[in-house]
């Protein structure tokens, strides 16, 4: 018994640690499977999260925008930017409202960007769910305007670029002592779609050559439209709100 | 051939819209006219009769998303798909190079035939069109057109000597 019995302490010790060595190369598996399985729930938090940090930065845009909405005083329809035009030489933006919603030709569209209101441009075509607009930067849009500060009147065209100028052109002469650069540029409402006073830009550079009896005033647009995403389409016919 | 025409005519498509949206003006502002380098890859394979087609459908829809005159875009598509699908079993743009230089041959053609266009029509049209716009324009097809090209012959529409394989 005093032989065997350290013999049997070794032998016992030897199986415990074999087992626990065993044992323990089937933890380490569990554990590893475990780690991946975290390591995927952890992938999905993080896209959760993300989807969380989107979510809220786009809930903040709404919520500026309907705030926006609501100063309007127009009856009008708010609309997201769904398209562009796939070439460079038109200047087509497609927005997710169409006559179904209540939208027809020629509403004037304005849009909120830096807490200022700005001119976007018209509709032009409509579909059932969708439509095109004309934005104030082609060349074929055309916006009776007038200087805020001297209340002289000129005609707004586009330049035809996205990031471009707009320019002011048969504005009177004697204006150019009274315009300063930085004046606000609004429509004017005369004879146009667009109802008054909604700012289009800002005077950037004053042309004054001698020979011409009108000015020709380049115009930076209040409305970068390169990262216009809401607008809203005024219905200019329809009941004060 | 139906099947050939429609499945060209889809990626087409499906290109115009993405120029539309995720690819407008990705390259310093400019958007690349893939649907074009698509029209020339398959017209050198298909001849002209299919890439024309092909070219006035894909024209009819670019025409009804943009705020071009309706049969602008369906005009300029069909005379390329009609030129470039001329050169069926002629010649055969396998190297590199040669795809840039339709890809640019068909860009300039492509330009000529909107300043007539507009020059008939309305030249606001192409007052919108800057000379930097269509340089770097350009550029970017004749950048793209060998991915294009490879990608077509993918699709297995065009195989490796630009033969057609449908």
């Amino acid at each position: 018994m005093i032989i065997v019995s350290p013999m049997q302490h070794a032998i016992a010790g030897i199986s415990d640690f074999f087992q626990r060595s065993f044992n323990s190369l089937g933890e380490l598996k569990r554990l590893k499977e475990e780690y991946e399985e975290l390591k995927i729930r952890l992938e999905e938090y993080k896209n959760l999260e993300q989807d969380k940090v989107d979510l809220l930065q786009e809930n903040l845009r709404l919520k500026e925008q309907l705030g926006f909405s609501d100063t309007l005083g127009i009856k009008h329809i708010a609309a997201e930017v769904i398209g562009r035009d796939p070439n460079n030489y038109f200047n087509t933006i497609i927005i997710n409202k169409g006559s179904k919603h209540g939208v027809r030709k020629d509403m004037p569209v304005v849009a909120f960007q830096n807490g200022l209101q700005g001119l976007v441009g018209k509709v032009v075509e409509v579909s059932l769910n969708t439509a095109l607009l004309l934005p104030l930067y082609d060349p074929r849009c055309f916006v009776s305007a007038r200087l805020q500060s001297s209340r002289y009147e000129g005609l707004v065209n586009g330049g035809g670029e996205i990031t471009g100028l707009l320019y002011m052109q048969h504005v009177h002469k004697r204006s150019r002592e009274e315009t300063k650069y930085g004046d606000f540029v609004v429509t004017s409402g005369l004879m146009s779609l667009y109802p008054k006073g909604i700012t289009i830009g800002r005077v950037r550079a004053i042309g004054a050559r001698e020979w011409e009896t009108s000015l020709e005033i380049e115009i930076e647009p209040i409305i970068d439209f390169s990262r216009l995403e809401y607008v809203f389409l005024l219905d200019t016919g329809g009941e004060r709100k | 051939m139906i099947l050939v025409l429609f499945i060209q005519t889809s990626i087409m498509i499906l290109f115009v819209f993405l120029q539309s949206t995720i690819l407008k003006g990705i390259f310093f502002g400019i958007t690349p006219d893939i649907a074009l380098l698509v029209l020339i890859s398959c017209s050198q394979s298909s001849g002209s009769f299919k890439a024309q087609t092909s070219g006035f459908i894909t024209g009819l829809f670019e025409d009804i998303i943009s705020l071009s005159p309706l049969g602008f875009h369906s005009l300029i598509k069909t005379l390329v798909g009609n030129l470039f699908g001329l050169t069926k079993g002629k010649i055969f743009i396998d190297s590199i190079l040669l795809q840039i230089v339709f890809s640019i041959l068909a860009t300039i053609f492509k330009y000529i035939l909107i300043f007539i266009l507009g020059v008939l029509f309305s030249p606001l049209i192409t007052k919108a069109i800057t000379i930097r716009a269509m340089l770097l324009e350009l550029g970017i097809n004749a950048l793209l057109s060998p991915v294009i090209f490879f990608l077509m012959k993918l699709t297995g529409l065009v195989n490796r000597k630009g033969r057609e394989m449908l």
